[in-house]
Protein backbone atom coordinates (compact mmCIF):
# COMPACT_ATOMS: atom_id res chain seq x y z
CA UNK A 1 0.00 0.00 0.00
CA UNK A 2 1.40 3.35 -0.93
CA UNK A 3 0.26 6.50 0.70
CA UNK A 4 0.19 9.47 -1.62
CA UNK A 5 1.99 12.50 -0.32
CA UNK A 6 1.20 15.95 -1.48
CA UNK A 7 3.86 18.63 -1.62
CA UNK A 8 3.27 21.23 1.02
CA UNK A 9 5.26 24.06 2.54
CA UNK A 10 7.61 22.82 5.24
CA UNK A 11 6.75 25.87 7.30
CA UNK A 12 6.62 29.63 7.23
CA UNK A 13 9.54 31.87 6.37
CA UNK A 14 9.83 35.58 7.17
CA UNK A 15 12.21 38.23 8.52
CA UNK A 16 14.43 37.85 11.57
CA UNK A 17 15.22 34.15 11.18
CA UNK A 18 18.61 32.45 11.33
CA UNK A 19 19.71 31.66 7.81
CA UNK A 20 22.22 28.84 7.59
CA UNK A 21 25.21 28.92 5.33
CA UNK A 22 25.56 32.67 5.24
CA UNK A 23 25.70 33.17 9.01
CA UNK A 24 23.14 35.94 8.66
CA UNK A 25 19.57 36.96 9.56
CA UNK A 26 16.68 37.21 7.12
CA UNK A 27 15.39 40.74 6.55
CA UNK A 28 11.96 40.97 5.00
CA UNK A 29 9.76 38.84 2.83
CA UNK A 30 9.66 40.20 -0.72
CA UNK A 31 8.00 39.68 -4.07
CA UNK A 32 9.31 40.44 -7.55
CA UNK A 33 7.46 41.75 -10.60
CA UNK A 34 6.32 38.31 -11.70
CA UNK A 35 4.89 37.42 -8.30
CA UNK A 36 7.71 35.18 -7.07
CA UNK A 37 8.19 35.49 -3.34
CA UNK A 38 11.33 35.15 -1.26
CA UNK A 39 13.42 36.72 1.47
CA UNK A 40 16.26 39.22 1.67
CA UNK A 41 19.58 39.03 3.49
CA UNK A 42 22.59 41.35 3.35
CA UNK A 43 24.57 41.48 0.12
CA UNK A 44 27.80 40.70 1.98
CA UNK A 45 26.43 37.37 3.26
CA UNK A 46 27.31 34.17 1.45
CA UNK A 47 25.05 33.42 -1.49
CA UNK A 48 24.73 29.73 -0.51
CA UNK A 49 21.90 29.67 1.98
CA UNK A 50 19.33 27.40 3.54
CA UNK A 51 16.63 27.46 6.17
CA UNK A 52 15.70 24.39 8.18
CA UNK A 53 18.04 22.42 5.95
CA UNK A 54 16.26 23.41 2.74
CA UNK A 55 18.09 25.40 0.07
CA UNK A 56 17.05 28.98 -0.63
CA UNK A 57 18.03 29.57 -4.27
CA UNK A 58 19.98 32.79 -4.84
CA UNK A 59 18.46 35.23 -7.32
CA UNK A 60 20.41 38.51 -7.21
CA UNK A 61 22.54 40.63 -4.92
CA UNK A 62 24.47 43.87 -4.64
CA UNK A 63 27.14 45.03 -2.17
CA UNK A 64 28.42 48.55 -2.69
CA UNK A 65 27.36 52.16 -3.27
CA UNK A 66 23.77 52.49 -2.05
CA UNK A 67 23.19 48.78 -1.59
CA UNK A 68 23.87 45.79 0.61
CA UNK A 69 21.19 43.25 -0.27
CA UNK A 70 20.55 39.90 -1.92
CA UNK A 71 17.39 37.92 -2.27
CA UNK A 72 16.51 34.27 -2.46
CA UNK A 73 13.40 32.44 -3.50
CA UNK A 74 11.81 30.17 -0.92
CA UNK A 75 9.30 28.03 -2.78
CA UNK A 76 9.53 25.24 -0.19
CA UNK A 77 8.11 27.63 2.40
CA UNK A 78 5.07 29.77 2.91
CA UNK A 79 6.48 33.30 2.60
CA UNK A 80 4.75 35.56 5.14
CA UNK A 81 4.71 39.34 5.60
CA UNK A 82 6.00 38.92 9.15
CA UNK A 83 9.16 39.44 11.14
CA UNK A 84 10.16 38.05 14.48
CA UNK A 85 11.28 40.54 17.09
CA UNK A 86 12.25 37.81 19.51
CA UNK A 87 8.91 37.59 21.31
CA UNK A 88 8.60 33.90 20.42
CA UNK A 89 6.17 32.39 19.48
CA UNK A 90 4.61 35.62 18.27
CA UNK A 91 5.45 37.40 15.05
CA UNK A 92 4.97 41.00 14.00
CA UNK A 93 3.15 41.73 10.74
CA UNK A 94 4.72 44.15 8.28
CA UNK A 95 1.99 46.29 6.74
CA UNK A 96 3.89 49.33 5.41
CA UNK A 97 7.29 50.64 4.33
CA UNK A 98 8.94 53.87 5.48
CA UNK A 99 11.41 55.17 2.90
CA UNK A 100 14.73 56.97 3.43
CA UNK A 101 13.15 60.39 2.90
CA UNK A 102 10.81 59.82 5.85
CA UNK A 103 13.46 58.59 8.28
CA UNK A 104 14.72 61.77 9.97
CA UNK A 105 17.75 62.17 12.22
CA UNK A 106 16.35 61.80 15.73
CA UNK A 107 13.76 59.25 14.58
CA UNK A 108 13.32 56.09 16.63
CA UNK A 109 13.79 52.63 15.09
CA UNK A 110 14.15 49.07 16.30
CA UNK A 111 16.11 46.11 14.96
CA UNK A 112 16.24 42.38 15.35
CA UNK A 113 19.29 40.22 14.77
CA UNK A 114 19.64 36.52 15.47
CA UNK A 115 22.63 37.12 17.76
CA UNK A 116 21.94 40.44 19.51
CA UNK A 117 18.15 40.11 19.55
CA UNK A 118 15.83 43.07 19.85
CA UNK A 119 16.95 46.64 20.43
CA UNK A 120 16.01 50.21 19.60
CA UNK A 121 17.68 53.59 19.26
CA UNK A 122 17.57 56.96 17.54
CA UNK A 123 18.93 57.73 14.10
CA UNK A 124 22.16 59.74 14.49
CA UNK A 125 22.95 60.17 10.80
CA UNK A 126 21.18 59.46 7.56
CA UNK A 127 23.93 60.51 5.15
CA UNK A 128 26.72 58.29 6.38
CA UNK A 129 29.37 56.86 4.02
CA UNK A 130 30.67 53.94 6.10
CA UNK A 131 33.96 52.36 5.06
CA UNK A 132 32.42 48.89 5.47
CA UNK A 133 30.44 49.47 2.27
CA UNK A 134 32.56 49.59 -0.91
CA UNK A 135 32.13 52.99 -2.56
CA UNK A 136 29.42 53.97 -0.10
CA UNK A 137 27.21 56.87 -1.11
CA UNK A 138 25.71 59.19 1.52
CA UNK A 139 22.48 57.27 2.11
CA UNK A 140 23.40 55.04 5.05
CA UNK A 141 21.67 55.44 8.39
CA UNK A 142 23.51 55.18 11.71
CA UNK A 143 21.87 54.30 15.04
CA UNK A 144 23.39 54.04 18.51
CA UNK A 145 22.47 50.44 19.25
CA UNK A 146 24.68 47.36 19.52
CA UNK A 147 24.67 44.51 17.03
CA UNK A 148 26.65 41.28 16.88
CA UNK A 149 28.06 38.81 14.38
CA UNK A 150 25.24 37.00 12.62
CA UNK A 151 22.86 39.98 12.66
CA UNK A 152 23.65 41.10 9.10
CA UNK A 153 20.55 41.36 6.97
CA UNK A 154 18.14 41.50 9.90
CA UNK A 155 15.11 43.81 9.88
CA UNK A 156 15.02 47.44 11.02
CA UNK A 157 11.46 48.53 11.73
CA UNK A 158 9.10 50.57 13.82
CA UNK A 159 5.64 49.33 14.68
CA UNK A 160 4.49 47.41 11.62
CA UNK A 161 6.56 49.41 9.15
CA UNK A 162 9.73 48.19 7.38
CA UNK A 163 12.54 50.77 7.64
CA UNK A 164 15.55 48.84 6.35
CA UNK A 165 18.01 46.01 6.92
CA UNK A 166 21.19 45.64 8.99
CA UNK A 167 24.53 46.04 7.20
CA UNK A 168 27.39 46.85 9.55
CA UNK A 169 27.97 47.61 13.20
CA UNK A 170 29.80 46.97 16.42
CA UNK A 171 29.17 47.06 20.16
CA UNK A 172 27.63 50.52 20.02
CA UNK A 173 26.59 51.19 16.42
CA UNK A 174 24.18 49.90 13.82
CA UNK A 175 24.46 50.94 10.18
CA UNK A 176 21.51 50.05 7.99
CA UNK A 177 20.21 50.44 4.49
CA UNK A 178 16.82 52.10 4.04
CA UNK A 179 14.05 49.87 2.70
CA UNK A 180 13.83 51.72 -0.63
CA UNK A 181 17.44 50.76 -1.35
CA UNK A 182 16.77 47.20 -0.22
CA UNK A 183 14.02 47.05 -2.82
CA UNK A 184 15.72 48.91 -5.66
CA UNK A 185 19.02 47.07 -5.17
CA UNK A 186 17.55 43.79 -6.38
CA UNK A 187 14.21 44.76 -7.94
CA UNK A 188 11.76 43.47 -5.34
CA UNK A 189 9.03 44.90 -3.11
CA UNK A 190 8.68 44.18 0.60
CA UNK A 191 5.51 42.22 1.31
CA UNK A 192 3.01 44.31 3.26
CA UNK A 193 0.02 41.98 3.01
CA UNK A 194 -0.48 38.19 3.27
CA UNK B 1 63.40 74.15 -0.85
CA UNK B 2 64.98 70.70 -0.37
CA UNK B 3 62.96 70.26 2.83
CA UNK B 4 59.83 71.12 0.88
CA UNK B 5 60.61 68.50 -1.76
CA UNK B 6 61.31 65.87 0.89
CA UNK B 7 58.07 66.76 2.68
CA UNK B 8 56.19 66.59 -0.62
CA UNK B 9 57.70 63.20 -1.43
CA UNK B 10 56.90 61.87 2.03
CA UNK B 11 53.33 63.10 1.77
CA UNK B 12 52.97 61.55 -1.68
CA UNK B 13 54.30 58.25 -0.38
CA UNK B 14 51.82 58.30 2.49
CA UNK B 15 48.95 59.13 0.18
CA UNK B 16 49.99 56.44 -2.29
CA UNK B 17 50.03 53.92 0.53
CA UNK B 18 46.72 55.19 1.86
CA UNK B 19 48.34 54.98 5.32
CA UNK B 20 47.72 51.23 5.09
CA UNK B 21 49.67 48.72 7.05
CA UNK B 22 52.00 47.53 4.31
CA UNK B 23 53.01 43.99 5.11
CA UNK B 24 51.12 42.32 2.32
CA UNK B 25 53.75 39.62 1.96
CA UNK B 26 55.15 38.33 5.22
CA UNK B 27 57.41 35.32 5.37
CA UNK B 28 56.50 34.69 1.77
CA UNK B 29 52.79 34.57 2.56
CA UNK B 30 50.30 37.02 1.02
CA UNK B 31 48.73 38.90 3.92
CA UNK B 32 46.41 41.67 2.70
CA UNK B 33 44.85 44.25 5.00
CA UNK B 34 41.86 46.53 4.78
CA UNK B 35 41.58 49.92 6.46
CA UNK B 36 38.00 49.67 7.73
CA UNK B 37 37.85 51.04 11.27
CA UNK B 38 34.73 51.08 13.39
CA UNK B 39 31.62 49.27 12.18
CA UNK B 40 32.21 46.17 10.05
CA UNK B 41 29.87 43.81 8.22
CA UNK B 42 28.25 41.36 10.64
CA UNK B 43 27.98 38.05 8.83
CA UNK B 44 29.57 34.98 10.41
CA UNK B 45 31.80 32.44 8.70
CA UNK B 46 32.90 29.15 10.23
CA UNK B 47 35.85 27.49 8.59
CA UNK B 48 39.43 26.28 8.87
CA UNK B 49 42.52 28.44 8.61
CA UNK B 50 44.93 26.95 6.11
CA UNK B 51 48.23 28.14 4.67
CA UNK B 52 48.96 26.84 1.18
CA UNK B 53 50.63 28.08 -1.96
CA UNK B 54 51.81 31.31 -0.35
CA UNK B 55 48.25 32.25 0.65
CA UNK B 56 46.25 32.21 3.85
CA UNK B 57 42.87 30.61 3.21
CA UNK B 58 39.71 30.12 5.13
CA UNK B 59 38.25 26.84 3.94
CA UNK B 60 34.51 27.12 4.47
CA UNK B 61 32.35 24.21 5.55
CA UNK B 62 31.03 23.94 1.99
CA UNK B 63 34.59 23.52 0.72
CA UNK B 64 35.00 26.96 -0.82
CA UNK B 65 38.41 28.60 -0.48
CA UNK B 66 38.04 32.17 0.74
CA UNK B 67 40.78 34.78 0.85
CA UNK B 68 40.58 36.81 4.07
CA UNK B 69 41.36 40.52 4.05
CA UNK B 70 42.66 41.20 7.54
CA UNK B 71 41.86 44.13 9.83
CA UNK B 72 44.38 46.82 10.74
CA UNK B 73 46.61 45.71 13.58
CA UNK B 74 46.76 42.05 12.66
CA UNK B 75 50.07 40.36 11.94
CA UNK B 76 51.53 36.99 11.07
CA UNK B 77 54.60 35.21 12.35
CA UNK B 78 56.05 31.74 12.00
CA UNK B 79 56.65 29.79 15.21
CA UNK B 80 57.95 26.25 15.04
CA UNK B 81 57.15 26.18 11.32
CA UNK B 82 53.50 27.04 12.02
CA UNK B 83 51.93 30.33 10.97
CA UNK B 84 50.28 32.31 13.75
CA UNK B 85 48.01 35.33 13.46
CA UNK B 86 48.53 37.89 16.18
CA UNK B 87 47.16 41.25 17.25
CA UNK B 88 49.21 44.39 17.87
CA UNK B 89 50.03 43.20 21.38
CA UNK B 90 51.40 39.90 20.07
CA UNK B 91 48.48 37.84 21.34
CA UNK B 92 47.85 34.79 19.17
CA UNK B 93 44.40 34.95 17.57
CA UNK B 94 44.61 31.74 15.56
CA UNK B 95 47.11 29.49 13.86
CA UNK B 96 47.40 27.38 10.73
CA UNK B 97 45.02 24.44 10.99
CA UNK B 98 42.67 26.03 13.54
CA UNK B 99 38.93 26.04 13.26
CA UNK B 100 37.90 29.69 13.26
CA UNK B 101 34.76 31.79 13.49
CA UNK B 102 35.04 35.08 11.62
CA UNK B 103 32.71 38.05 11.79
CA UNK B 104 32.81 40.20 8.66
CA UNK B 105 31.49 40.06 5.15
CA UNK B 106 31.91 38.22 1.88
CA UNK B 107 32.41 39.76 -1.50
CA UNK B 108 32.65 37.83 -4.74
CA UNK B 109 33.42 41.02 -6.64
CA UNK B 110 37.17 41.27 -7.18
CA UNK B 111 36.97 45.06 -7.67
CA UNK B 112 35.36 45.45 -4.23
CA UNK B 113 38.00 43.25 -2.65
CA UNK B 114 40.89 44.97 -4.41
CA UNK B 115 39.48 48.30 -3.26
CA UNK B 116 39.58 47.07 0.32
CA UNK B 117 43.09 45.58 -0.09
CA UNK B 118 44.50 48.46 -2.10
CA UNK B 119 46.19 45.91 -4.35
CA UNK B 120 45.62 42.94 -6.62
CA UNK B 121 46.02 39.48 -5.14
CA UNK B 122 48.68 37.16 -6.60
CA UNK B 123 47.35 34.72 -9.17
CA UNK B 124 48.02 31.82 -6.79
CA UNK B 125 45.72 33.45 -4.24
CA UNK B 126 42.65 33.88 -6.49
CA UNK B 127 39.78 32.64 -4.30
CA UNK B 128 36.20 31.48 -4.68
CA UNK B 129 35.33 34.67 -2.75
CA UNK B 130 37.00 37.26 -0.55
CA UNK B 131 36.21 37.83 3.12
CA UNK B 132 36.54 41.18 4.85
CA UNK B 133 37.53 40.20 8.39
CA UNK B 134 36.19 42.21 11.32
CA UNK B 135 36.99 39.90 14.21
CA UNK B 136 38.31 36.37 14.37
CA UNK B 137 38.07 33.74 17.07
CA UNK B 138 39.92 30.43 17.16
CA UNK B 139 37.94 27.41 18.21
CA UNK B 140 40.96 25.16 18.52
CA UNK B 141 42.89 23.03 16.15
CA UNK B 142 40.81 21.25 13.54
CA UNK B 143 40.86 17.47 13.57
CA UNK B 144 43.34 16.15 11.04
CA UNK B 145 41.77 14.86 7.88
CA UNK B 146 41.41 11.07 8.03
CA UNK B 147 43.95 9.12 6.05
CA UNK B 148 42.69 6.53 3.57
CA UNK B 149 43.63 3.79 6.01
CA UNK B 150 41.73 5.28 8.98
CA UNK B 151 38.75 3.13 9.91
CA UNK B 152 37.08 0.45 7.91
CA UNK B 153 34.18 2.56 6.63
CA UNK B 154 35.82 5.89 6.06
CA UNK B 155 33.61 8.94 5.68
Amino acid sequence: VTTPTLPRPASDIYGGLEINGSGCTSGFSVVNGSGTRGITIAGHCSTTDSYQGIDLPYVAGFYGGNYDVQWHTASAFSVQNWITDGAVPYTRPITSRTFWGNQPVGGFVCKYGRSSGYGCGTINRKDDTPTCIPGARPVWLRVGVAIMGGDSGGPVFYGESAYGTISCGDASTLIYSAVDFVESGVGVTVLTSP
Amino acid sequence: MKFGIVLLAATAALLAGGCKQDDSAVNGVFFPHHSVRGPTPMAVLDGRLEVAGGCIWIVAQDGRRLLPIWPPGSHVRIVAERLELTDDAGRVLAADGDRVAIVGGETVTADNARGFMGRVEPTACRPDAFWLVGTLRSEGRASPAPSPTDGADGY
